[in-house]
């Protein structure tokens, strides 16, 4: 079958956790790793010291495509790149490849500090699985993309961890391996060195390579990815539509953070210290008709309400809200203050609140801080730092990237 | 075996890269560089002149103590220094192991190659000797580059299996040292066969070094037949070692990520 490019056919990954001892690890060094009666074998007599990192899993790539891999830490996300490189073999089932696999595991891995930018290119390429014939022809596409024209005859180790990066990510880009294997590689560098990151993935998907993408930022999957597959403990929960496999991935992180939200809360009431000016008691999400809730579609009424104390009469104070990504990103940040709300005094119990008319925000998972400060805005009286978290699912207003903006089409 | 030969052919490049940034890594931010190479055995080869040619008077026939112990430790450093060097080569580069893939006896072969290095330039310094203590030319010389091979062959052997073996069990790394120490005092490397006991010899010429060792001895410095007999067993050995431990070593090479 031509058109499918990667095939996993029941694949199971055990890894043994500890060490055995130096009489078994002898002979098991003699025994083959095909060895089914030995592993079947060894399953059975010592089952906690096994580890299963993925449980038969099976899924193909058709040619084209490039597939994202989602799912919490520990699931299985990373062995799967692993197998598709060839760096590890799985312990059972079967995967086929048709093409030439490129990585991008880890920019600039095989680096020597000693060595300047260019001779390191040559090591790195052929590492990769270049010829000489293929870098000296890629070669100033290589330093134009990483912008290092002036330091390419300096020793890496006088480079910055930045230049270091830009170094690694232009040589694996211009591989053009058939298959490209990219694992979180997009998280690291500084924000306009990621936008060029995925300018050119986004290129290369164009012409045709196919990608396998592995990451924790849900934003770089909705862009890159046809399909999704979504992991937790070895298993896949799901495999399709990208948008769906997100929605899985984010009620499958509300379920276990609630857990362990309530513990936190309860750990911080212990040592809650004493508000002596002004309290925030609470937050609660409501929609149009005033009811409860904490999820929401896109472009939905949003209510937010902040019920709060202050102890003693306070002038001019002012309340903050940020609401952040689930990746820590401050999406946005408002206050009184900069919206130009003036607010006399508080004394004794109250509410404020803030009404969005409609959400921008796409699916995920959202936390949020807020705050009452001073009228400076500089101490607070009180802040919640990313007490809170709210949900938006699909079925709202639909659009890919960060935001729903309010717009219209018109034709003339 | 045959296949995963041919498949290293296809990785030639990248065998002479790592070859380079071993050897260059090896000697930059040294003042004299690759010179390094000419110290360890002239070193050892001034100490054990005064020790063995002026303390306790070892015989060597008709050639000069320093040209003849020269000449073995030459043989002895390129192979000890690689097996050292060898079997730390691939837990030294954890890095690429768990990262990226291509045949991992890449590893241990560009360690051997980058010994070759500067085998030959100690090598030099064994010319200028030989030349100075006026060395006769014979046809024998012919025979060096056969023994060479054999001795080569029997490094690779051994780094593979010792670099593989000491991933799973890092106490390899430590052995290997010791192992070496005593192995090269049961070998002719800085006195004569001779000195070994008629009735144990067989024993001692077990050692396959030994017939490497001489080999080089025989045809170089004395202008003779290399011992047949010892060398051919020696050609025996390195070709059993290094085929068990490259079947070995591919057997084992994909678990490597999984415990490094």
């Amino acid at each position: 079958m031509p058109d499918i490019a990667i095939k996993f056919d029941n694949i199971s990954k055990r890894y043994e956790k500890g060490s055995s001892t130096i009489r078994e690890s002898i002979s098991k060094l003699f025994r083959g790793t095909t060895d089914q009666n030995y592993s079947t074998l060894e399953n059975t007599a010592s089952d906690s010291n096994v580890f299963w990192a993925l449980k038969d899993v099976s899924f193909e790539v058709k040619k084209g495509n490039t597939l994202g891999i989602i799912g919490p830490n520990g699931a299985g996300k990373s062995t799967i790149l692993k197998l598709l490189a060839g760096i590890t073999e799985p312990t059972s089932g079967k995967i086929t490849i048709n093409g030439k696999i490129g990585v991008l595991i880890e920019l600039g891995a095989g680096f020597h500090p000693e060595f300047t930018g260019r001779e390191n290119i040559y090591l790195n390429g052929a590492i990769m699985g270049m010829s000489k014939k293929d870098i000296n022809e890629k070669f100033a596409a290589i330093v134009d993309f990483a912008e290092l024209h002036e330091f390419i005859d300096t020793p890496v180790k006088h480079y910055s961890s930045g230049m270091y990066l830009r170094l690694g990510f232009s040589i694996a880009a211009h591989l053009e391996p058939d298959i490209l294997l990219i694992d979180e590689v997009l998280a690291v560098g500084d924000a306009p060195f990621q936008a060029k990151c995925l300018k050119k993935i986004g290129e290369l998907k164009q012409s045709g390579v196919i990608m396998v993408l592995v990451s924790h930022n849900l934003h770089s999957i909705r862009i890159l990815c046809n399909k999704t597959i979504l992991l937790n403990q070895g298993n896949i929960v799901f495999y399709g539509e990208t948008e769906t496999a997100i929605n899985n991935y984010t009620d499958l992180i509300t379920k276990k953070t609630e857990v362990s939200c309530n513990e936190e809360v309860k750990f911080k009431s212990k040592v809650k210290e004493v508000k002596d000016k002004a309290e925030i008691l609470g937050v609660e999400f409501l929609n149009s008709q005033n009811i409860r809730k904490n999820i929401y579609y896109t472009g939905e009424k949003f209510i937010l309400a902040i019920r709060y104390i202050a102890h003693c009469k306070i002038d001019n104070p002012v309340f903050t809200l940020g609401i952040y990504s689930f990746d820590g990103t401050l999406y946005a940040g408002h206050s009184t203050a900069l919206d130009g709300f003036h607010m006399e005094s508080i004394e004794g119990n109250g509410t404020v609140r803030v009404e969005f008319e409609h959400i921008p925000l796409l699916p995920g998972i959202y936390e949020i801080s807020v705050g009452i400060f001073d009228k400076e805005g500089l101490s607070p009286y009180d802040w919640h730092q990313k007490k809170y978290k709210f949900h938006v699912a699909s079925g709202g207003s639909k659009a890919t990237g960060l935001f729903y903006l309010p717009h219209k089409w018109i034709i003339e | 075996m045959l296949k995963d030969l041919s498949k290293l052919f296809y990785y030639r490049e990248l065998l002479y890269n790592l070859t380079l940034r071993e050897i260059k890594g090896r000697y930059k931010q040294t003042a004299i560089g690759i010179a390094w190479a000419l110290f360890q055995p002239l070193s050892m080869m001034i100490v054990f002149t005064i020790v063995f040619s002026y303390f306790a008077k070892i015989q060597t026939e008709s050639i000069p103590y320093p040209l003849f112990s020269y000449c073995g430790l030459v043989a002895w450093s390129f192979f000890s220094n690689s097996i050292s060097k060898g079997t730390n080569s691939i837990i030294g580069n954890i890095n690429l192991v768990t990262k990226i893939y291509f045949p991992r006896e890449i590893f241990p072969i560009s360690t051997t190659i980058s010994n070759f290095i500067d085998f030959l330039i100690s090598s030099l310094l064994f010319l200028l000797l030989a030349i100075f203590y006026k060395t006769p030319i014979t046809p024998y010389l012919f025979a060096v580059p056969v023994i060479f091979i054999i001795h080569t062959i029997f490094i690779i052997g051994l780094s593979l299996f010792l670099s593989a073996l000491n991933v799973f069990k890092r106490d390899i790394g430590y052995l290997v040292p010791i192992v070496l120490q005593i192995w090269m005092f049961l070998s002719p490397v800085v006195y004569p066969v001779t000195l070994v006991p008629e009735e144990y010899r067989w024993l001692y010429m077990l050692n396959p070094l030994a017939g490497i060792i001489e080999g080089y001895r025989k045809t170089i410095l004395f202008g003779e037949m290399p011992p047949l007999g010892p060398l051919g067993f020696s050609a025996f050995i390195a070709f059993i070692v290094f085929s068990a431990s490259y079947f070995y070593f591919k057997k084992v090479e994909k678990k490597f990520a999984d415990v490094i």
